[in-house]
């Protein structure tokens, strides 16, 4: 089995990856992917899986800064989008430490806070089926979670 | 039994018609009576008459409502008891009191016609003066008075001051109607502005939906027939006839049928009131065959006044054969020959007509001109229904169904509707052919061109052939960079492609890719995924954005500059791999941005000179914020004011006229009122305040949303951006990194400890950062920035704005205490900062050590223990400085070290790839201050010669070298890097400077050099010279940079 993982920092990677292998078969296999243009790359090379997928990711490597160009909010949400789009059938959580994001509005100028529900019916309304769940990643709580979601797939 | 109590129900609702006291006051216990379907036909006439009558001599004051009405409006739209009953009552109502229905019916004719005969003549005016009660009563002629006078506050204070109106009214209509007059709001917008005043629970919903309907005309009543007759039987008699037409017109739009009882009882309304409204319902439900005519009828002008050369006008408007008529020099007019005649609309002219239309829709008039506007596709498509809607509007107003009727948005969808209904005498196939017909010979003249166009792109969206559609709409429907018509396509139907094909129909498809862009430009769209995927194939084609936008060019010619404008952002640009770090991107977009405009030249159509600027500036401003890690909370003041006084401009403008007193009597009632405010970050809170006064809060609550949701300067932007995604975190990293570098251990000891401090350092921040970096939506307890302002904080901004009554005043109050409120909170967070945080990175670092100890040397670990704790206590120190707000915003001159970093970045993957070395710069450039009109100018120019660098580099790492040199009052930088070659040579080359930097761009030559000339002059601001030394192993370039003392 083929993991992908869409995180971009390295500590909630390996707990990500610490937390989801007991659930996995052994022999799993686990990849990285830290940005959005990477994660596209990754799912247009081969088959996967399982996809966990992180929502607010760098869109490529490269400096943070104050105007925090090239970082997308909602990055994982386009990662949904492309899975729609390419009809690409893969079972995925969505795993975040945030609980709501900055999008911007349809209107200029103006941006609005999307909730976690709100996250979960636009990647259940895309993939159907393939959107196992939401894991809010905190101190409590999530590991169980994750693996929860993991073993009901499974099953 | 049964029969006993339908006995004694009867007989109380004779009872009641008895006494003197009429309907109204008995409404509730009549509503429970009226279960039983028998109560009202057991009443007789004279009793009805009693019941129903509204007697001249006795005060009418409609819309008395209150809490206990909106209960039972919530429990009739639920289960819509009674609905025949209130529609027998209602008949009877009109019946009864049909002189005050004629009497605003002529007032509809007399007003409608001054409108559509393009001027206010001053007899309207008349008609308010010394109206009856009963007029004064009729939300026709309040909204009436609002359209003609409402830009004079003093009229509208006058007239609603005088009025007699319902406590309801006055507390709760009045401000919705006068900002429905004042903002012209659409359907969709009243809405919002509505659910922000009433919040949501079950009575306040039915309270909305009451307030929506009486004022907006366009809304498509979708409440319950009892709901609405309910209402009616509380409005004047005019006001609930029109209520009834529009409940009907939304059943049949949405293909429903009234019961044959309903039929009998509209027919009944239809012919007391002769109304052409409900006639026409009346003939659809029953079947009534329709004329179907080529040219258009003008059925509603014959009935009002119009001169004949005006009704020849409209005749010839509404005529899809007609390519021009009379022109007509009264200014509406004017603007609708302009939008009818001419292929393109303009933008003050669209606006011009779209305010008249909104301001009289409660009118024939604005029925007239409404279908006007939606048949021609001047607004944005909706939804079956509301198109629907407006093509049964079309048929009651021309009488017939006519081929301009067919061509509307939804026309041939309608056309098949009403055959289903059996009132064509034709078939839709010799409809369509005549049509077809009449199509085939017109000209694509003045605008009826989008109609033929959609008339002729039936059968390829019925058919779902999409790459006919793509190219139909390529080819005849041009992309604005400014979308100033909107293009009149369904996008549902492009939904319905994409659901079903998916990313397929828009790869390796040019013509689908432009129907994405002209979507994402004319619904202004910020979710451009599918474009992007569409577009990712062909855009790794290419190595560079440039190289992209000149394919682009060649594809699409001047509409590029519009998908470099509306789709191709420097975030969009790393998404496609055309650059590979954010400076690069936003730089080169621009670059490549000029190149166009370079070619196609500026043009209303894609870009302006003004428009082009505003986007310099924008890459101006970033470039400045690029090497600042200072300083997060930076917040640029006059942008939220500014904000904040246009958001507010509306309400402000709206309130005014009903703050005022007349005789001595408050417009508003000053009744204190509990409301809740949920703000967009989820928070609410309760308030108590006078009712005039809520509309000075919702003032106040405008600018703090302003404050919450500025994408740039908002706190939740700054908050999640800069603050909570990571940033702090990986500062404590990166410091515990270097510290690890730089740290002399034993390797896989050191390694090992650190990685173990760098984990539960990353732990506790994130723990700190999720608990106090918030508004407050989740954790208001902890939230550190929390911005609902109390009880007090509102009586403050009411008890200030009551002194000048200046919205400029209230907002720099808010504005004044947001500021102070957030220099509290960033001192809150650098004590916890240097306090809490570090005391429990010290604890768990300390902890982590303790562990470490039982494995490893003590000593080992104290020593890294060390090093970690003055890492993490240097860092806590730095990020001090990010919690501070500058009490003024930065004039945006950055350091020339500063821009440096910035040209850094946009070679970053050089500089990683070893490729390039930036120099450290020396002492002497402290103090050399790059002035804000100066930093693109000299970003440019110093990545033009880092390229050259680059280019003409010796192969090798290419190490620059940046020296200043102060000569004559100027300050110059010497700009070295190896080369290949061992030859010598030196020359200069000129460069002038321009009125602007888009004009010099322009004008100047094609190297690399040639730009770096210009520029550099552009600096300087007069003509100067930069030399080249070309030496064994190495170039020499001589720059002015600017002036020196």
């Amino acid at each position: 089995m083929k993991i992908l993982i869409v995180e971009d920092r390295d500590d909630k990677f390996e707990d990500i990856a610490l937390v989801a292998r007991p659930s996995c078969p052994q022999g799993s296999s686990f990849h990285r992917s830290t940005t959005s243009v990477s994660a596209i790359d990754e799912l247009g090379r081969c088959p996967w899986s399982l996809l966990l997928l992180d929502m607010s990711i760098d869109i490529r490597s490269g400096k943070v800064n104050v105007a925090r160009g090239g970082h997308a909010n909602l990055g994982g949400l386009d990662i949904i989008e492309y899975l729609y789009l390419f009809e690409v059938s893969l079972p995925t959580i969505i795993i975040t430490g945030f609980d709501y994001f900055e999008a911007a509005r349809s209107e200029e100028r103006m941006t609005e806070l999307v909730g976690l529900d709100k996250i979960a019916a636009t990647a259940a309304a895309k993939i159907g089926k393939n959107f196992l769940g939401v894991v809010r990643y905190q101190d409590t709580g999530w590991r169980d979670d994750l693996q929860s979601l993991i073993m009901n797939w499974r099953a | 039994m049964e029969r006993r109590i339908r006995k004694s129900i009867g007989l109380d609702l004779k009872n009641i018609a008895r006494g003197d006291r009429g309907y109204r006051p008995f409404r509730w216990k009549i509503s429970q009576l009226l279960s039983d379907t028998s109560a009202i036909s057991n009443l007789n006439s004279f009793l009805r008459k009693k019941l129903l009558f509204l007697k001249p001599d006795e005060a009418f004051t409609a819309l008395e409502l209150s809490k206990k009405d909106f209960l039972f409006l919530c429990q009739l739209n639920k289960t819509d008891r009674s609905a025949v009953s209130y529609l027998d009552l209602l008949c009877d109502y009109v019946e009864y009191n049909i002189d005050m229905y004629r009497d605003i019916d002529e007032f509809d004719k007399l007003l409608s016609t001054a409108v559509l005969s393009g001027g206010l003549d001053t007899d309207i005016a008349s008609e308010f003066s010394g109206e009856s009660r009963g007029r004064s009563q009729c939300v026709f002629v309040m909204k009436a008075y609002c359209a003609l006078f409402g830009s004079n506050n003093e009229d509208i204070s006058q007239y609603f001051g005088a009025g007699m109106y319902a406590d309801w009214l006055r507390q709760r209509l009045l401000y919705p109607l006068s900002y429905y007059f004042t903002a012209e709001p659409d359907s969709d917008h009243f809405d919002f502005f509505l659910k922000q005043l009433f919040a949501d629970t079950d009575i306040l919903n039915a309270e909305r939906e009451v307030i929506q309907t009486l004022i907006d005309d366009n809304h498509v009543i979708s409440a319950s027939a009892s709901h609405t007759f309910y209402l009616a039987l509380l409005v004047h008699p005019y006001d609930a006839v029109i209520l009834v037409a529009r409940f009907y017109e939304a059943v049949l739009a949405s293909c429903a049928a009234p019961s044959p009882e309903e039929v009998r009882l509209l027919s009944k309304l239809a012919g007391t009131t002769r109304n052409s409204r409900l006639n026409a319902i009346v003939d659809h439900v029953s079947g009534a065959s329709i004329a179907t005519e080529i040219d258009g009828t003008s059925a509603v002008f014959s009935t009002l006044g119009l001169t004949s050369e005006t009704a020849e006008f409209y005749r010839a408007v509404f005529s899809l054969e007609a390519g021009s008529g009379p022109q007509i020099s009264r200014p509406l007019l004017e603007t609708l020959y302009r939008l009818r005649f001419e292929k393109y609309p303009d933008i003050a002219d669209f606006h011009e007509l779209s305010s008249w239309t909104t301001r009289y829709s409660f009118s024939t008039a604005g029925r007239v001109l409404r279908v006007f506007m939606t048949s021609l596709y001047m607004w944005p498509r909706q939804n079956l229904v509301t198109e629907f809607f407006d093509l049964f509007t079309q048929i009651a107003l021309f009488g017939a169904l006519t081929s301009w009727t067919a061509t509307s948005p939804r026309g041939y969808a309608f056309l098949r509707h009403t055959h289903a209904c059996g009132r064509l005498v034709n078939s839709v196939q010799e409809i369509d052919g005549l049509i077809e017909k009449q199509v085939a010979v017109i000209a694509a003249t003045g605008r009826r061109w989008i109609k033929v166009f959609h008339w002729g792109q039936r059968r390829n969206e019925a058919e779902f052939r999409f790459n006919e559609w793509f190219e139909a709409i390529r080819v005849n429907i041009p992309l604005f960079g400014t979308q100033r018509y909107l293009s009149g396509i369904d996008w549902t139907t492009l939904d319905t492609i994409i659901d079903t094909y998916r990313i397929k129909p828009f790869l390796k498809n040019r013509d689908a890719i432009f129907v994405l862009m002209l979507r994402q430009s004319e619904e202004r769209r910020h979710d451009s995924a599918i474009l992007r995927f569409a577009m990712r194939p062909w855009a790794e084609q290419f190595p560079r954005v440039d190289v992209f936008a000149d394919a682009l060019a060649v594809e699409y010619g001047a509409a590029s500059i519009v998908f470099l404008r509306r789709f191709l952002t420097a975030d969009e640009i790393l998404h496609l791999n055309l650059e590979n770090n954010f400076t690069a991107a936003i730089s080169e977009r621009m670059n490549a941005l000029e190149a166009l405009v370079k070619k196609f030249k500026f043009s209303e159509d894609t870009i302006t000179g003004q428009e082009l600027e505003k986007e310099q500036k924008a890459v101006i401003s970033v470039l400045s914020l690029m090497s600042v890690n200072a300083n997060q909370f930076e917040i640029n003041w006059d942008t939220i004011k500014n904000e904040a006084l246009s958001a507010t401009a509306d309400i402000y403008k709206a309130y005014i006229p009903l703050s005022k007193k007349y005789n001595s009597l408050d417009i508003i009632s000053q009744a204190q009122t509990k409301f809740s405010h949920y703000f967009s970050n989820k928070q609410s809170a309760s308030y108590l305040a006078r009712n005039n006064e809520t509309y000075i809060a919702q003032m106040a609550f405008q600018a703090i949303e302003v404050f919450f949701s500025n994408p740039a300067h908002g706190i939740e932007s700054v908050l999640a951006i800069r603050i909570r995604h990571d940033n702090i975190r990986r500062e404590f990293d990166r410091s515990l990194e270097a510290a690890r570098l730089a740290f002399n251990l034993r390797l896989p000891v050191k390694n090992a400890m650190f990685a173990m401090y760098r984990e539960v350092v990353s732990l506790t921040v994130r723990d700190w950062v999720r608990r106090y970096m918030h508004t407050g939506r989740n954790s208001p307890e902890t939230a550190l920035f929390n911005f609902v302002p109390s009880q007090a904080d509102l009586d403050a901004f009411i008890k200030g704005f009551a002194q000048t009554n200046s919205q400029e005043d209230l907002i720099d109050a808010v504005i004044e205490w947001i500021r102070s409120r957030l220099d509290v909170f960033l001192g809150e967070a650098q004590e916890l900062l240097s306090g809490e945080l570090v005391h429990n990175l010290k604890s768990v670092i300390e902890a982590a050590s303790a562990d470490a100890r039982s494995t490893r040397s003590p000593s080992d670990v104290l020593a890294a223990e060390r090093v970690a704790l003055q890492a993490i206590n240097k860092t806590a120190v730095e990020l001090r400085e990010w919690f501070k707000s500058p009490a003024h915003a930065r004039d945006k001159s950055i350091s020339f070290a500063e821009l440096l970093l910035a040209v850094e970045g946009r070679f970053e993957q050089e500089v990683q790839n070893d490729e390039i070395a930036f120099p450290r710069l020396s002492q002497q450039f402290q103090g050399v201050e790059v002035l804000p009109q100066n930093i693109r100018n000299l970003f440019v120019a110093m990545s033009e010669l880092t390229l050259n660098a680059v280019k003409y580099g010796s192969g090798n790492k290419t190490r620059l070298r940046i020296k200043p040199i102060k000569s004559s009052g100027k300050m110059l930088v010497l700009f070295s890097s190896p080369r290949r070659g061992d030859d010598d040579a030196e020359w200069t080359i000129e460069g002038r400077p321009s009125g602007s930097y888009t004009e010099g761009i322009f004008n100047s030559g094609n190297t690399g050099l040639e730009k770096v000339a210009f520029l550099a002059a552009s600096v300087i601001g007069e003509p100067s010279l930069i030399k080249i030394y070309k030496r064994r192993k190495a170039f020499h370039i001589l720059l002015p940079v600017g002036t020196c003392a």
